[in-house]
């Protein structure tokens, strides 16, 4: 029985060590597709891949499994991309600010922002500027007057995380505004709310979605977008307001560098077709989010020209 | 959300009618078996499950993902105790005396009590919630950072009486364990921290690896070296005498207490008022030196502690749509996927929808405990498996747990090095349970104290001025004075009584 | 090291070094945004914290009389099945990406469990079969986790 046993485990090890080998890329996709979100479940990035899931499935003809890999504000998840094989079998959904500000600012993320392949940019989340229903602020200029005459800091700002758009909206406001915010970072745009609530912060700079989820509680001051969003018509834009404050969280998906363009397209078609599901997009709109389509080339120019404009506002 | 018994009886409607029974029995079982699969906790357990909820109409699915939350809670304790494999940081402490219990052959009466510690808890949770809900809610929002930092600080202090006499080395544990926290990303300002210039750890270090490591592994280490043929020789009654019952019933409401007032703040999950509830106990027993041999209360009351913080967590989801913990926030999310809006308004304008899964909670614990009772008795065998199988299968099981946190190798390496440094602290004395408690509140601690600095414009002062926050403060800096105070008084060694086989 | 007194000597001054060397860590940290909490406050105060309780375990062992308790030390063959099993471990974490989950796991369990108990070989090729099957069916099939499958076992499913 043990020689048995102990030739088995030799016999095996010796198959599977020869018989590994590359996958071709001609019949893409003939197996299951696993999609990495770096966020914890529950935030903006799961929501989207949870809403795009069913409709994924269908258009790729493939099975997708959602995953979370999270660590490092979602470094850890990207520089795992980078080592992943580039067979498209592995795709990371991504944001803008994080992965142009994580390698600008650690020094070594364990990835560079080019080294992600983009794939599709299929939504963004303007930034919001929002204060309590009960708060004395009815507009924008309440609030910038009051942040004036108090000394500078006092005034405080809760947000999801820090280099975030709403960290960069915050500061973008005070330079526009010549007034100094305190930005209190939090964990996430939901852990932020409790904060507000319960007023141990001023504001909050947070994501479109909180306006359709909190429109009892909450009045909102201006939104970062360059037209009013339609599913909440009555928030003025920055612009409108006379500050000229564009800022919000793109969200796509990238593949491992390497991953051959024929590959890239099967899968941008499949996130563009289920970005344009009318269930898909009907969902997206109701909760919240802006959708937007731009494919690998378009997402590379964007990913381009913010990197140039967060240098500006970093400096 | 308001009390009305016309609500809650239309909410019993909807929750018995037949197909909601049945996927609640369906939710309650899966949720049993991802509670008892060590590292696929609540969160990964429902986010794995969502896709196939999506055939159900919104108010059968949330039914069910709401019976496989507090079903995975029934589930947590059975492999600490059984096997000592703690899969959540909330089961560590069940672990303690479990575990104990397990090898004195009364696993049986530690799993019993576990799930009637569960119900009770559960029950006396959802009266709160079902009664008190919008009276309670305010608390929710009364904790901003800076008592969050305090009730950290606090819990910190616990490690004294977690260490028993062996205060310094808890205290060495325990800062290893904030240590250990530390490595990888700065939450406040993104910085890389003692990374050691491996960019791997810029990952950080997840506390179910710290966890299954020092528990599991360091165990199958001791027990192969001894060569033990098996945890327990013998299986007695698999069901608690009544003086067991009796025993642990104070415990039980206690604990129940404790858990859903401290449950009641976003952010405080059953990991810390596990440990709370477990030192409350143990601080008021008549005979603490019981504690970490197989006192009953001791498996009793963080359980209830975990079920009670669990139900409490629906408070603030219920009142202002805020997730407590993070597979209240994967709940949340499934309702997105049927195009509802979470949010308070969710809930102010669907009163039907809440008060069906408040009725289907009543009924989920009621199925939990007669689902729960009858698999004690094979639950408890497993101890009786011999050790040369169940050691490689604890093995096995560890490592697919940690594997699946985030889908590395390298969460499964760091479950083998503090295996292998929970082996040396046993040899040597130190408490395990002061590391794995720092580990869990580190990172909450420092972001709580950066938030209130960034309120305050850097004055410390900010805690000690907040009445909650400063009663916190207080409370903790007695503790630490008494325990130094016992610490000076005492010639013992260094040792930790409970770890020392 | 045979008592935890002179255990406790050498973990404090191992700690003392390990807190010294954590202040140096925490003082390497680069500061890139500027917030009110230092990302180095925690550390540094960490390390500090280690460091004296390195120094005061030491010296509190060190002038300690009474009686000393024996560390449970393995025997030399106990040590051996120790060695051994994390070794196998090791083994296990490194192949399983090459191999794949199922594969690994019957080799690991059917390995260690014939190395613990080497009368019952049959006992451990069952085991470690249906282990391995379980990690397929249940963990990468059913419930769609990406743990590696190894090419060998994707080609023979594939046909």
């Amino acid at each position: 029985m043990k020689k048995i046993a102990v030739g088995l485990i030799v016999l095996f090890s010796a198959l599977a060590i020869a018989w590994a080998g590359a996958a071709t890329a001609a019949d893409f996709p003939k197996k299951r597709i696993t999609y990495n979100i770096c966020f914890n479940p529950g935030g903006e990035s799961d929501i989207t891949a949870r809403i795009q899931e069913q409709a994924l499935k269908k258009y790729l003809g493939a099975d997708v499994a959602i995953q979370y890999k999270i660590g490092g504000g979602g470094a850890l998840c990207w520089s795992e991309l980078t080592q992943s094989a580039p067979d498209g079998y592995t795709i990371a959904g991504h944001n803008l600010p994080h992965i142009i500000l994580q390698p600008m600012e650690m020094g070594d993320a364990g990835y560079k922002t080019l080294d992600l392949k983009n794939i599709y940019m299929f939504e963004s989340t303007p930034n919001v500027l929002m204060v309590r229903k009960d708060s004395p602020f009815n507009t924008l200029k309440d609030f910038i007057d009051y942040a004036k005459k108090n000394p500078p800091g006092v005034v405080t700002v809760g947000g999801s995380g820090t280099s975030s758009a709403n960290d960069l909206g915050t500061a973008e406001l005070n330079k526009a505004a010549g007034i100094k915010l305190s930005y209190v970072p939090f964990g996430g745009t939901g852990s932020a709310v409790p904060a507000l609530l319960g007023g141990h912060v001023t504001a909050l700079m947070s994501y479109s979605p909180m306006v359709v989820q909190y429109k009892d509680k909450f009045k909102f001051l201006a939104i970062a977008s360059e037209k009013r969003m339609d599913v909440i018509p009555d928030v003025p834009t920055f612009k409108e307001l006379g500050y000229d404050i564009v800022e919000g969280a793109y969200r796509g998906v990238a593949a491992p560098p390497g991953t051959p363009d024929a590959i890239i397209k099967i899968l941008a078609d499949a996130f563009e077709k289920t970005m344009k599901d009318p269930e898909v997009k009907k969902k997206m709109d109701q909760n919240g989010f802006k959708t937007e389509f731009m494919g690998p080339e378009a997402s590379l120019a964007l990913v381009k020209k913010q990197t140039v404009e967060y240098q500006t506002i970093m400096k | 959300m308001s009390f009305s018994f016309d609500h809650l009886i239309q909410g019993f409607a909807t929750a018995l009618s037949l197909q909601n029974l049945l996927w609640a029995l369906v939710g309650c079982f899966i949720g049993t078996l991802v509670g008892v699969l060590p590292g696929i906790g609540p969160a990964s357990g429902i986010a794995i499950l969502l896709p196939l909820t999506t055939v159900l109409p919104p108010t059968s699915a949330i039914i069910m993902m709401a019976a496989i939350y507090y079903g995975a809670m029934y589930g947590g304790s059975t492999t600490a105790i059984v096997v000592n494999i703690p899969g959540e940081a909330s089961s560590v402490p069940t672990a303690i005396d479990g575990y104990e219990m397990a090898k004195q052959g009364k696993a049986g009466p530690a799993l019993a009590i576990c799930a009637i510690s569960s119900f009770v808890a559960g029950t006396l949770g959802l009266i709160g919630l079902t009664f008190f809900a919008p009276l309670l809610a305010d608390v929710a929002v009364v904790f901003g950072p800076p008592e969050y930092f305090a009730l950290m600080f606090m819990a910190l202090t616990l490690i004294i009486s977690l260490s028993g006499r062996a205060l310094l080395k808890g205290v060495i544990s325990m800062a290893l364990g904030l240590m250990t926290a530390l490595i990888g990303q700065d939450p406040l300002t993104g910085a890389a921290r003692l990374t050691f210039g491996f960019p791997k750890l810029l990952a950080g270090i997840d506390f179910i690896s710290v966890i299954v490591g020092l528990f599991a592994i360091s165990e199958v280490m001791v027990n192969v070296e001894s060569r033990i043929t098996a945890i327990s020789q013998k299986i007695g009654s698999w069901m608690p005498s009544w003086a067991d019952i009796r025993q642990s019933m104070g415990a039980m409401i206690r604990s129940s207490g404790v858990g859903f007032f401290l449950g009641l703040l976003p952010g405080v999950t059953p990991s810390v008022t596990t440990f709370v509830a477990y030192d409350l106990e143990k601080r008021i027993s008549k005979h603490p030196e019981r504690f970490g041999n197989g006192a009953i209360e001791g498996v009793a009351a963080p359980e209830g502690a975990n079920n009670a913080t669990s139900t409490a967590g629906f408070v603030p989801l219920f009142s202002f749509g805020i997730p407590t913990a993070p597979s209240m926030a994967v709940l949340l999310g499934g309702l997105m996927m049927y195009g509802l809006q979470p949010g308070p308004m969710l809930f102010k304008e669907n009163p039907d929808f809440v008060w069906a899964i408040i009725a289907s909670m009543y009924i989920g614990n009621v199925m939990l405990i007669v689902l729960n009772l009858p698999l004690v008795g094979m639950w408890a065998r497993i101890c009786v498996i011999p050790f040369y199988i169940l050691g490689p299968m604890i093995v096995f099981f560890s490592v697919l747990g940690t594997y699946s946190i985030r889908f590395l190798a390298y969460d499964v390496w760091v479950m083998t090095l503090f295996g292998v440094i929970g082996y040396f602290m046993r040899k040597f004395g130190y408490p395990i349970a002061p590391m794995v408690l720092a580990t869990v509140i580190a990172q909450m601690m420092e972001m709580s104290l950066g938030q209130s600095l960034l309120m305050s414009q850097g004055s410390i002062l900010i805690l000690f001025t907040r009445p909650i926050s400063a009663v916190f403060m207080a409370l903790a800096f007695v503790s630490i004075a008494r325990g130094i105070w016992l610490q000076i008084r005492s010639h013992a060694p260094e040792v930790a009584v409970e770890e020392v086989d | 090291m045979k008592t935890i007194r002179q255990a406790d000597i050498g973990a404090g001054c191992f700690l003392a070094l390990l807190g010294l060397f954590i202040l140096y860590a925490a003082s390497n940290i680069r500061v890139g945004v500027e917030r009110a909490l230092s990302p180095r406050f925690f550390p540094s105060v960490l390390g500090f914290l280690i460091f004296a309780c390195g120094i005061g375990l030491a010296f509190k062992s060190w002038r300690f009389r009474g009686e000393d308790p024996r560390i449970h030390w393995p025997d030399r063959q106990g040590a051996g099945i120790v060695v051994v099993s994390l070794g196998m471990l090791a083994a296990y974490i490194a192949l399983m990406k090459p191999l794949g989950l199922p594969l690994s796991t019957f080799l690991y369990v059917t390995a260690s469990i014939g190395f613990l108990k080497p009368q019952k070989w049959g006992t451990a090729i069952a085991t470690g079969l249906i282990l391995g099957i379980i990690s397929y069916v249940v963990f990468i099939d059913l419930l769609q986790l990406s743990f590696p499958v190894g090419s060998l076992l994707e080609r023979l499913l594939e046909g």
